[in-house]
């Protein structure tokens, strides 16, 4: 069957017995086979394990009426999930060959549905970066053009749905890194709100911004996997109960009558000239679905860099604090128990995440702390408050994900500030806890020197609107011109 | 301005013990990105003195009592600094 293989589709066509788990599960692994030495996306793959699992699940036969959402479907999870038995590294020396003893609990979800844990994919360090270059392990390649970052850190579950090895992965967004690569890839990215996701499982970077979220190949699957992996979980007190939010039953309801946002900020100075272009051609889209557009102000979204990156690496600091070579991970002896950890720390962690838990320690410490993270929590608040006003006058919030498209591999590795501002129209939401999903919604310079990349649009919600930013997104996804393949996607379909 | 002496101090903090090229370096960078950041100076004033509190106003509590957990033996096997159930580190006492 052509056209792209999807979550949704596998599950079904496994469920109905005309595509067996071990099938699925194979034909993902000769695509990963196939693209891997292009792209550099995975982690681990256990041949052995999946393909066991496969079986498994081919044994047992489909589950019952209602359970199975993903049965036989291969996923991929980012580097820094839990997964029981498979090494989980967050792309960090310091961790290299630790085991978790225990699943995620999203893990836990996927497979209860029956989904198929391929293997784990490449990130920036500790999810530290905007482009996957500062992972210790490898550089992951944009199936669009492999002289271009995938983005981060999500970049290896972005790239390796990107290029239609699986259908789906599972990333990580802190001020961006699943929503920046999604953008940069041609992928959907959700970002659910702060809270509808458990983090347990998930190696903590900043506690209060991180969520997990689906990376796929379209909005319903998105929609898919956040229904399965949502909800309420005992051991992660920030998911709150009786808040258990479903997206998939409301997702054909349209957007008739839904008014949109559109802050002006999200389309000025620092922006693509191509990427307001194809934003702008995107709420037309909407406006033929019966969605008004309405013009927003979010004034103090200049301040979310600064304050994200102050909050976030004063978090970071202290959850990195663990890190010490004492449980688990690298251990470098020194002659006393101190210099062992200094020993151990500066040789594990690689520049980017010594720089951050420097300067978080900074933000912290006596002296410093009213200057930078006080204030850093002050314009957090406001910049939240503008969301708070604006969702007042509109129901969804739209711009793009990314003010660039791709970037080349290494452009921007040596300027840290230009690499932050990559993450400034993602961090808003994120100081907000707001659910946001990129969809492909653009090419830029389909004749320029780089080829066609692609663009995202960005869609935000207020807290717990996941189910109607998952919906307005699969409105557009329905009616936009034209459909993101990747070229390397679009070679395999072929095989 | 953070100068290298600040780094050193901060670095001890962190518990990473830097080389001296990467204190100098480390001092460079940290200045850029903080001569960035240094916007949020400007914000002041009564309207900016809210933290921004948890986002759900619940503070979820479960019953008080012992339940299953990880065993001892997958906790310490990730490491082979381990002597019966216990890690193992430098003696810090004399």
């Amino acid at each position: 069957m052509k056209g792209p293989v999807t979550a949704a589709r596998t599950a079904s066509q496994c469920l109905r017995g005309e595509l067996s788990p071990v099938s699925a599960a194979t034909g993902a692994l000769r695509r990963l086979d196939q693209v891997e030495g292009r792209i550099h996306a995975m982690v681990h793959v256990d041949e052995e394990k999946v393909l066991e699992r496969a079986a498994l699940l081919e044994k047992s036969g489909p589950p019952p009426e209602g359970k199975g959402l993903l049965f036989g479907v291969p996923l991929a999870v980012k580097d820094n999930i839990c997964v029981e038995g498979l090494p989980t590294t967050c792309g960090s020396r310091t961790l290299e060959g630790y085991l978790p003893p225990y699943n995620a609990t999203v893990v836990d979800r996927v497979l209860a549905e029956g989904g198929i844990i391929i293997g784990t994919t490449n990130m920036d360090e500790f999810a530290m970066g905007s482009s996957t270059e500062t992972s210790a392990w490898k550089t992951t390649r944009n199936p669009w053009n492999r002289s271009l970052s995938p983005g981060g850190s999500s970049g290896g579950s972005a790239a390796v749905v990107a290029a239609g090895a699986v259908p789906a992965a599972l990333g990580s967004d802190t001020g961006g890194s699943i929503r920046q690569p999604a953008a940069l890839c041609g992928a959907v990215g959700f970002k659910p709100t702060y809270g509808a996701v458990s983090r347990y499982g998930l190696v903590a970077f900043g506690s209060s911004f991180d969520q997990i979220g689906p990376l796929s190949t379209d909005v319903r699957d998105a929609a898919l996997l956040f229904d399965v992996i949502g909800g309420h979980d005992r051991y992660d007190s920030t998911t709150i109960p009786g808040r258990d939010i479903r997206a998939v039953p409301g997702l054909e309801n349209g957007v008739d009558g839904i008014r949109i946002g559109v802050p002006a900020e999200f389309l000025g100075d620092g922006v693509d000239s191509a990427v307001i272009s194809a934003v702008r051609s995107s709420l037309n889209v909407f406006e033929t679905l019966g969605a008004s557009i309405e013009p927003i102000e979010l004034p103090h979204a200049e301040y979310a860099i600064p304050a994200y990156y102050v909050a976030a690496m004063s978090e970071a600091s202290s959850n990195l604090a663990r890190f010490d070579g004492v449980r688990y991970g690298l251990r470098l002896e020194g002659p006393d128990l101190a210099t062992t950890y200094q020993k151990t720390r500066n040789e594990g962690f690689g520049r980017e995440v010594k720089i951050r838990i420097l300067l978080g320690t900074f933000a912290l410490s006596a002296g410093f702390y009213d200057a930078w993270y006080a204030k850093a929590l002050r314009a957090r608040r406001l910049v939240a408050d503008d969301f708070t006003r604006a969702f007042e006058k509109v129901d969804v919030i739209v711009g793009p994900t990314s003010p660039v498209t791709a970037i080349g591999i290494g452009e921007k590795i040596e300027d840290p500030v230009a690499m932050y501002m990559c993450d400034s129209l993602t961090t808003p939401a994120s100081l907000a806890g707001l659910p946001a999903l990129s969809v492909p919604c653009g090419l830029a310079s389909p004749n320029g020197p780089r080829g066609s990349v692609p663009i995202g649009l960005q869609i935000m919600g207020p807290l717990f609107g996941d189910a109607l930013v998952l919906r307005a997104g699969h409105a557009f996804e329905k009616n936009r011109p034209r459909d993101f393949v990747s070229p390397l996607a679009r070679e395999l379909e072929k095989t | 301005m953070v100068d290298r002496k600040e780094i050193v101090n901060i670095a001890n903090l962190a518990a990473l013990g830097l080389s001296k090229d990467e204190i100098g370096l480390y001092t460079s960078r940290l200045r850029r990105i903080l001569e960035y950041f240094e916007k949020i100076g400007d914000l002041d004033g009564d309207e900016a003195d809210r933290a921004l509190p948890a986002l759900g106003p619940e503070s979820p509590l479960r019953p008080d009592r012992v339940e299953p957990s990880l065993e001892t033996d997958a906790l310490l096997r990730n490491t082979e600094f381990v002597s019966r159930t216990f890690f193992t580190v430098k003696k810090v006492i004399e």
